[in-house]
């Protein structure tokens, strides 16, 4: 009997005990952050080289913005009457950006060789510079969530939400960022029309160009393509809103706003204040450039290269 | 005025003077005995004996004549003394109404009066800022004087003592002389001799002062030397403040002065004497000085050219690479193995040519030669060269060379004997210059309509205005081609490049220019050089996907960029080179930004002299009989 009171008290305990924690991995911010495509000249790479002899540039890049980077192209930049290319100069590229499986986005390692043609007699040393260039079409998906409120002369006090400014401050995984939307409810009629002022700017540390521009930039086209443009989609309960100006010019030292709004779409008092969500999508090409300063020295007595 | 022996008073003649006072008249004799004591006390004499009466008449026209002759010379004292008084009244207030001057001192008008006015008016307004706060009101005059005769005295010391004279016997001799020359100054000694004493003491105390200062074993002798002779004349300045003696006295300094450079002096006195040394030993001091002087001139004068030049443009600049590295030929450790050489003697200069960091694979030429300066095209002034007149040089050499003239060739007296370094040289350049299309640089500015904003920036190019960067040595060559990045445009024709070739050497001279290769990036052509068509000549190779080159070593090229009767070239030079483009694709290779670079390379003649002193002693004269 004992026992078997024992075994109860201990059953009846073991009740009262701290089970461990189940371990529910955490959500990873994809959709923040004002970058994509990050490069820079690997430690690898040989700045100093010998006159006549060759060197090996690399640049590693990674993709650290929400969105797969596909067709991409990469440019060296290279002073030809010094330095000519061994391998290829201009190639294109694809990147996987940051996902719940990718965590850090994709990275690879670009190698451009280089061959030094000689320098001018009696310099000891030449500086030339590698500018390497990415150019690449992206995307900014931004989605805020934004008060539709017909009641306009607020005769309702108890509303859902009120229409109010949506601060966007962490971007949203690309560099161009919407930073801010203002809702506006026009009157039309007995209802209201919402439209919606939205803020975007040039967060990242490279150039815009328009989408159509992204492979002209590394490839040496010019034109209206090359102008600092993105192509605006908006939508609100899955219909596309109309936005003005498209595109819209983006710069990286103040805000631009776009006004979106769709015309149909008119609320009643009937369809009461609601919340609803206002997804924008950002088009453009993105240019990333870094320059690597390369120093050619000759030895002493070198004789010139050989042609 | 100093005070003269006292006459002895006549006392009233034992016979008496009938109607005379004879109080009277040992107060005219009195008056006179402070001028004429001699005669003074010999009429008091007179009048004292039995014949008083007969000298009486005599005695009494004398006085007369005497008491008129001091009446005109108080009334002339009066006049000088109003004189300088309206002087200094017209000195303090200048802003005043003028009195008219009693007379003009210089009549003179025109350049050399405003000259002289202006030159004036700086010596005053000196004086007054640092002088008259620190000189009490009147004192400059004595103060000056007893500087000057001080001068002296320690001028004619030295030169005795020199000369080997013993100082027991030197003080007092020289003491004697200045207590002469201070009673010669201040006016103590009879008018006539007085003045010409003063005046002889003042032209020749310089000269003397500046004898002793040479004789002082200072290397820095010659700025004791200069701050003597601006006392000097200072001094004399302010004792004739009247114009035309300190003219006189100025003019005739600056003749023996300026006798200390003909060698006139070197045979006015005995060879091989202390005096003959010193006056020599001044020659060296006021040549080292000049070349002192010469070499800080130069340097300034270079920069201020330079300056002027970028001021007044187009002078393009440039950066050379490895300052710290001398790169050339350079003439060092120029000197003579005796400054005094006797006729029958050979004058040795010599030198080492030291080649430093060439950067180059050719052999350099060095051609040497040495003449007395100002007689190059006289052959017997030339000197004969050892080892050699002509050798050549590789990196980091140095060659001693040594120049012997007869000194019969040159005869008596000093000579600069000039050592000269010719040699062939080279000085390379480039430009990078970033080029982009126009439409491209629009568009960004456009975008970036901020003053500061660059298409540059976009590609993270942090030197964004290049200068071109040339090697060191006697050449500095500038290249400019204009704002960055450079535009392409629809048209064919190429950026303008200007070349500014300048002395990178204070010292040297540029004799000829051999070649110019001018290279320009693969995608472009050289259309002109200065206004020549190059296009059709047969200067120019390349092109395509290669660099493009003339290379302009013809005389007809190089003779109208740098006309042969210009020798040495005068620099600075500009070159403005004027592209094509040919080949757009190639210029820009596919890229958004093309960076490529113009070179230039020039082969020229250069020449470095440097310049030793020489004395050739006459032979020493025996004279006497027999």
């Amino acid at each position: 009997m004992k026992k078997i009171v024992v075994l109860f008290l201990f059953l009846v305990a073991c009740q009262f005990a701290q089970l461990p924690a189940k371990k529910i991995p955490e959500a990873i911010p994809i959709y923040t952050g004002t970058s994509a495509l990050e490069a820079s000249f690997n430690p690898a790479t040989m700045s100093n080289m010998i006159m006549c002899q060759q060197s090996d540039i690399y640049v590693d890049v990674k993709n650290t913005g929400a969105q797969d980077i596909k067709d991409g192209t990469y440019s060296f930049i290279t002073e030809d009457q010094y330095l000519t290319p061994v391998t290829e100069r201009q190639k294109k590229f694809s990147l996987e950006g940051k996902s719940q499986f990718n965590p850090k986005g994709g990275f690879d390692q670009i190698h451009l060789r280089v061959k030094n043609l000689g320098i001018l007699p009696q310099f000891e040393t030449y500086n030339p510079e590698i500018i390497f260039q990415a150019c690449y079409k992206y995307t900014t998906s931004a989605a805020a969530q934004v008060c539709v409120d017909p009641d306009v002369a607020n005769l309702n006090p108890r509303k859902a939400c009120r229409p109010e400014p949506v601060l966007l401050p962490n971007g949203q995984g690309a560099p161009v960022a919407v930073t801010k939307i203002e809702p506006y409810m026009v009157p039309e009629g007995d209802g209201v029309t919402p439209v919606f002022a939205i803020y975007v700017q040039n967060l990242g540390f490279g150039a815009v160009v328009r989408p159509e521009g992204a492979e002209a930039a590394c490839t040496g086209g010019t034109g209206l393509q090359l102008l600092s443009y993105a192509n605006v989609h908006a939508f609100l309960q899955n219909k596309e809103l109309v936005c003005d100006p498209n595109p819209v010019k983006i710069e990286s030292t103040q805000e631009r706003r776009f006004i979106c709004q769709r015309k149909e779409m008119l609320y009643g008092p009937s369809a009461g204040t609601f919340s609803a969500v206002l997804t924008i999508q950002l088009e453009y090409g993105y240019v990333n450039s870094l320059a690597l300063p390369l120093t050619i020295t000759r030895l002493p007595g070198q004789a010139p290269c050989p042609t | 005025m100093p005070a003269a022996p006292a006459a002895p008073p006549p006392s009233a003649p034992a016979g008496g003077l009938p109607g005379m006072d004879i109080s009277q008249l040992q107060n005219r004799i009195k008056k006179i005995a402070a001028r004429h004591p001699l005669w003074a006390a010999g009429a008091a004499m007179k009048l004292v004996g039995p014949q008083a009466m007969a000298f009486l008449p005599g005695i009494l026209a004398d006085i007369a004549r005497f008491e008129a002759e001091m009446e005109t010379q108080e009334r002339e004292k009066a006049a000088a003394e109003e004189r300088k008084r309206e002087e200094e009244r017209r000195r303090e207030t200048p802003s005043a109404p003028r009195t008219p001057a009693p007379a003009p001192e210089s009549p003179s008008t025109g350049a050399g009066s405003k000259l002289w006015r202006f030159s004036k008016s700086v010596f005053h307004n000196t004086y007054d800022l640092l002088l008259k706060p620190i000189i009490p009101e009147g004192a400059y005059d004595k103060i000056l004087r007893t500087g000057l005769i001080l001068g002296i005295f320690t001028a004619m010391y030295t030169v005795f003592s020199k000369l080997g004279l013993k100082t027991i016997y030197n003080i007092p001799i020289s003491g004697l002389l200045v207590i002469a020359v201070a009673l010669a100054v201040y006016q103590i000694a009879p008018v006539p001799v007085g003045a010409f004493v003063r005046n002889l003491f003042l032209v020749l105390g310089g000269i003397g002062g500046f004898f002793a200062l040479a004789m002082i074993p200072s290397p820095v002798i010659y700025v004791f030397a200069t701050a003597y002779l601006v006392f000097y004349v200072m001094a004399i300045y302010f004792i004739y403040k009247e114009k035309k003696k300190f003219a006189i006295v100025f003019v005739f300094n600056a003749l023996l002065f300026g006798m200390l450079f003909t060698g006139v002096y070197i045979g006015m006195v005995e060879p091989g004497s202390r005096l003959h040394s010193a006056v020599l030993g001044q020659q060296q001091v006021f040549n080292d000085a000049y070349e002192f002087f010469g070499k800080m001139w130069d340097v300034v004068w270079t920069g201020t050219r330079k300056t002027y030049f970028m001021l007044t443009g187009p002078y393009e600049l440039g950066v050379e690479e490895n300052v710290q590295e001398p790169l050339g030929v350079y003439l060092e450790n120029v000197a003579r193995t005796s400054e005094f050489i006797s006729m029958g003697d050979v004058a040795n200069v010599f030198g080492d040519v030291r080649s430093h960091a060439l950067k180059t694979d050719k052999i350099l030429w060095i051609n040497v030669d040495c003449y007395e300066e100002g007689k190059f095209e006289l052959q017997d002034k030339h000197g004969e060269i050892t080892p050699r007149k002509r050798f050549n040089v590789t990196e980091g050499e140095q060659v001693p060379v040594n120049c012997n003239i007869p000194a019969l060739n040159l005869g008596p007296g000093s000579h600069r004997i000039a050592l000269e370094v010719t040699f062939d040289f080279q000085t390379s350049s480039y430009l990078r210059g970033y080029f982009m299309e126009q439409d491209q640089i629009r568009a960004y500015k456009r975008q970036h309509p901020e003053e500061t904003s660059n298409p540059l920036d976009s590609f993270g190019i942090a030197d964004k205005t290049p200068l071109a960067a040339y090697t060191g040595g006697p050449l500095f060559v500038g290249m400019g081609i204009g704002q960055q990045p450079i535009p392409l445009t629809n048209e064919a024709f190429g950026p303008t490049l200007t070349i500014t070739i300048d002395k990178n050497w204070p010292e040297g001279e540029l004799l000829k220019v051999n070649g110019l290769n001018i290279t320009v990036p693969p995608g472009m052509i050289i259309s002109k050089v200065s206004g020549r068509d190059m296009v059709k000549s047969n200067y120019c190779s390349g092109g395509g996907s290669q660099e493009y080159s003339c290379l302009l070593n013809k005389p007809e090229i190089l003779d109208r960029l740098f006309p042969p009767d210009e020798k040495p070239v005068s620099l600075r030079k500009n070159i403005r080179v004027e592209t094509m483009i040919t080949d757009r694709g190639i210029l820009m290779a596919k890229a958004p930004l093309s960076i490529r670079s113009f070179k230039l390379t020039i082969d020229y003649t250069y020449r470095i002299k440097k310049a030793q002193s020489v004395t050739v002693q006459q032979p020493k004269t025996t004279g006497g009989m027999g």
